[in-house]
């Protein structure tokens, strides 16, 4: 059975390959799971968990939830691994493009130098900062869901929100790659066994304008590029993030992230002759043609 | 060489996908599932210009009387399904607004991705409009699970707002 739900922006899809007569429960409890995580995570909610941290001035302690601690806390560790080029706080310029409402008035800085805990669910705000969570909460979603779906006693199914996918059990999941200039095609396939899969690209169009919503977390410089990095990773929410600084970081210290997190990545690109795809046990380059 | 867990199932790529459509739920598994045992009475949608006017104002969005199909429960309820369509996506979902015109379920039917010269097909457009799909045309009927472009769901949300907004006008002073 296959269900899907307008979610976390995009579109959320289920499918539960197990024959369950509560598959409609498990759906329900699930989306619902999701739903709670999009509203505390939400930019655009303003009674998010999110918006009251944003909203909040230099000096204050928050108290706040395990979602909320379990995204922040993985945001700072991937900040400091790629040296603040993933930075959570580039939320004013994504302001500043549109791609994000204007919200709230604060400047871009560092989350790393912007937040610290106290202990496990509580945070002081060392500077005022607005912090979007776009770049990690979708595969944060995914692996709650997953781990839910587990719970329930579910053997085989796969999530899917937005592009940012995780597969559960035995049977192998055939995934298609969107091509990242031609989305109308197919740019390779993969069979996803217990794994996670997220693809980020630089390219999106937001009211006739190119957007990028690739920034880089230090200098503030978007992005643009006709490529897209797929990352495939145990989890999604690493996924996810990890498929944020691909393209971003220089080829050693991307090499040397992949490491320490025993993730693979898949570049498409495209260039005026030829299209290449490359894999990160070599990152080298093989014309497809 | 890959781990044995990610196998690269097609590096001959770049085929075209013309279409593809996802059907989650029939229209009778939609009733079943989002309006249970609730006596479910069509409507005929009878509705002036100004009325429509107002919606589409509210919703951002156009108003296509022919895309609708309503449902009244004997508690009250109303089972409505109904279709928007962005750039290259065609969606049909079903939601249950109580007689209070709150959102009480949603669930999406069919979702469908066509690009080119398949959207500007009368054949293609008139599937939708009759509910049925026809087997001559190209449709991919394989397993479809896509990492890519996000597709956005703000098409879905001012569908919402525009049906919403007609329980307000219209279905809450039906007798």
């Amino acid at each position: 059975m296959r269900r899907s739900r307008p979610l976390l922006g995009t579109f959320v899809d289920i499918s539960i390959e197990d024959d369950l007569l509560e598959a409609n429960s498990i759906f329900q409890i699930v989306f619902g799971r999701i739903e709670d995580i999009s509203n505390k995570l939400s930019f655009h909610n303003p009674a998010s968990e999110l918006s009251i941290f944003n909203s909040s001035e230099k000096s204050e302690c928050l108290t706040i939830s395990e979602d909320f601690a379990v995204v922040l806390k993985t945001s700072l560790e991937i900040s400091a691994h790629t040296g603040g080029v993933f930075n959570p706080a580039i939320a004013p310029i994504l302001q500043a493009h549109g791609t994000l409402p204007k919200l709230f008035q604060t400047e871009f800085k560092s989350v790393n130098e912007s937040v610290r805990f106290i202990d496990n669910f509580k945070i002081e705000i060392l500077n005022s900062v607005c912090l979007d969570f776009g770049g990690i909460a979708k595969g944060y979603a995914v692996d709650q869901a997953c781990f839910l779906l587990k719970k329930f006693g579910v053997k085989n199914a796969l999530v899917n929100a937005g592009g940012d996918i995780r597969a559960i059990g035995d049977k192998a999941q055939k995934i298609q790659i969107r091509h990242p200039v031609h989305p109308e095609k197919i740019a390779f396939t993969l069979n996803l066994k217990e794994k996670s899969i997220a693809t980020s690209l630089c390219r999106n169009s937001f009211r006739g304008q190119l957007n990028s919503s690739i920034v880089n977390g230090v200098s503030g410089e978007p992005c643009y590029n006709n490529e897209s990095v797929t990352i495939v990773h145990n989890s999604c929410m690493i996924a996810d993030a990890l498929s944020k600084v691909a393209f971003l970081l220089p080829k050693m210290q991307l090499e040397t992230l992949l490491e320490i997190y025993n993730a693979t990545l898949f570049v498409t690109e495209t260039s005026v002759e030829k299209s290449y795809l490359s894999r990160s046990s070599t990152l080298c380059q093989a014309p497809l043609d | 060489m890959l781990p044995a867990l990610i196998t690269v199932a097609s590096e001959q790529s770049f085929f075209i996908e013309k279409s593809f459509a996802i059907t989650y739920l029939t229209l009778e598994e939609a009733q079943a599932t989002l309006a249970p045992n609730a006596n479910l009475q069509k409507i005929d949608l009878a509705i002036s210009e100004e009325k429509i006017e107002q919606i589409e104002d509210y919703s951002g969005i156009s108003f296509n009387k022919e895309g609708l199909q309503i449902w009244r429960a004997s508690s009250g309820n109303f089972f409505i399904v109904d279709n928007v369509r962005g750039k290259h996506e065609y969606i049909t979902y079903a939601v249950v607004l109580n007689s209070l015109g709150a959102l009480q379920g949603l669930e999406i039917l069919e979702y469908r991705e066509a690009y080119g010269d398949e959207v500007r097909r009368e054949a293609w457009r008139d599937q939708f409009k009759q509910k049925k799909i026809d087997n001559n045309l190209e449709l991919n009927e394989n397993i479809i699970n896509i990492s890519g472009a996000t597709i956005s769901c703000s098409q879905i949300t001012k569908g919402i707002r525009r049906l919403l907004s007609l329980h307000n006008l219209v279905l809450k002073n039906l007798s």
